[in-house]
């Protein structure tokens, strides 16, 4: 009788492992699954943000707000130690040609911040124009902001009540390209970076720079005040040796930040 | 999630470890009881290293959950272990370690029948594939583990029958 058991015992249980692994299987190749792609994952929106006029209260037109907005600069000093760094106190978004390159009376934007566009789900559509006006640099020492940096960089000291557009104090850019950036959500932009320097005319040098958009906002939901606001930043470097800038106080790379907010109110 | 597949993990381990064992049995008294042996002595050693076997594995299975626990073995997790899941399949294993007693070792039915409680988690999940409940892949992966049991559970079989009959050439025991 025992005998018996363990056989039917055997049996049984060859019979069942047998039947699970044989009934288990899927008899379909394995398909490997999809390898991990290391590609970042990138998300756009669909804004758009034109300037049109400008006009104050037209919520679908955007301002610069220039009041906080900033461009700085920032160098090596003498080139191997820490930074030396400062911002442009005037500055605006608009093409400048030559016959707007004129002293302004007045102490509030000289031109129409309307040179750009933003659309941030086709770059090929976005565009800006940008200056500054180099004798405004800050560097927070009065001494050398008024003194050797205007001789310097090759411009005058500031009038005040007065706007300097003119060729020796004015650095311009303006897009060439806008395209995605393929790591990551920001732009990658082509300029023309135009300034005299100490040069006897204006040089235009092609420069590679970065966007980044800051989404649209809205401040004071659900008040009477509300606006919306939203940003962008642009980074690029350029080299100042091209625009004949000698002083071997900074280094040949000066690296640009601009950081302009708009506001729709 | 996260709890569900612990859970799943914790059934996998068990079948892992015992479920193989009642096929090993049977084979083990198929070859005690149906082969011709010239030398007795294996087939008395099988037997009785069966019940001895047995406690290997479940040693072993003990031996591993302590060495996840440690160093930071405290009441609680011990506690939380024994609580999670398979509470009374976790229970018997204890109730497992008298498999060492001289009363069990000569009677191996009883690690049969402990070892069937596992092989029934396996025979379970079998017929939810059946019934639709479980995918293929899953059960053609459990029973690769019931293999991999099988595997272990003739090893330890084999590893201590032969230092039986070692020990008892040198008449140790």
């Amino acid at each position: 009788m025992k005998k018996i058991n363990h056989q039917l015992l055997l049996i049984l249980l060859i019979l069942v492992s047998g039947y699970g692994y044989i009934a288990s299987c899927a008899h379909e190749d394995l398909v490997a699954p999809a390898p991990a792609s290391t590609a970042p994952v990138i998300k756009r929106g669909t804004a758009v943000h034109l300037p049109g006029n400008m006009t104050a209260g037209n919520t679908a037109e955007w301002k610069l707000d220039k009041v906080h907005s900033n461009v700085m600069w920032k160098t090596n000093y003498m080139a191997t130690a820490g930074y030396l760094t400062g911002r442009f106190n005037q500055f605006g978004m608009h093409n400048v040609v030559d016959a707007e390159m004129l002293n302004y009376n007045t102490t509030a934007q000289p031109v129409k911040d309307t040179s750009w566009a933003f659309y941030e789900a086709d770059p090929t559509k976005t565009y800006f124009s940008g200056y500054v006006q180099i004798n405004t640099s800050n560097t927070g020492e009065p001494g050398r902001d008024g003194g050797c940096n205007l001789t310097t960089l090759g411009t005058t000291a500031i009038v005040t009540g007065v706007q300097n557009l003119t060729v020796t104090n004015l650095a311009k850019i303006k897009t060439v390209k806008v395209e995605n950036d393929p790591l990551s959500a920001d732009y990658i932009v082509t300029l023309e970076l135009t300034w005299q320097g100490k040069l006897a005319t204006p040089l235009t040098k092609t420069i590679v720079g970065k966007l980044k958009y800051v989404a649209k906002t809205t401040i004071g939901a659900g008040t009477a005040s509300t606006y919306d606001v939203f940003g962008l930043q642009l980074l690029f470097q350029f080299n100042c040796r091209d625009f004949g800038i000698a002083s071997t106080s900074i280094a040949d790379k000066i690296d640009i930040e601009c950081n302009m907010n708009f506001n729709n109110k | 999630m996260n709890q569900s597949f612990s859970i799943f993990f914790d059934r996998l381990t068990l079948v892992a470890f015992f479920s193989g064992y009642p096929i090993v049995y049977a084979l083990a008294m198929y070859l005690i009881k149906d082969v011709n042996w010239k030398n007795p002595v294996i087939p008395q050693s099988i037997k009785s290293s069966l019940s001895l076997a047995y406690f290997v594995v479940v040693l072993l299975f003990w031996g591993m959950i302590i060495a996840d626990m440690f160093p930071s073995i405290t009441f609680s997790k011990i506690i939380s272990f024994f609580k999670d899941a398979y509470s009374w399949h976790k229970i018997s294993l204890i109730a497992a370690l008298v498999l060492a007693f001289k009363y069990f070792k000569a009677r191996p039915n009883y690690a049969l029948l402990h070892s069937l409680f596992f092989l029934l988690l396996l025979l379970e999940d079998l017929l939810s594939m059946l019934t639709g409940h479980m995918d293929k892949l899953t059960m053609n992966s459990e029973f690769k583990l019931y293999f991999y049991s099988i595997l272990l559970n003739s090893i330890v079989l084999l590893s201590v029958t032969s230092i039986r009959v070692v020990l008892q050439r040198k008449r140790l025991i």
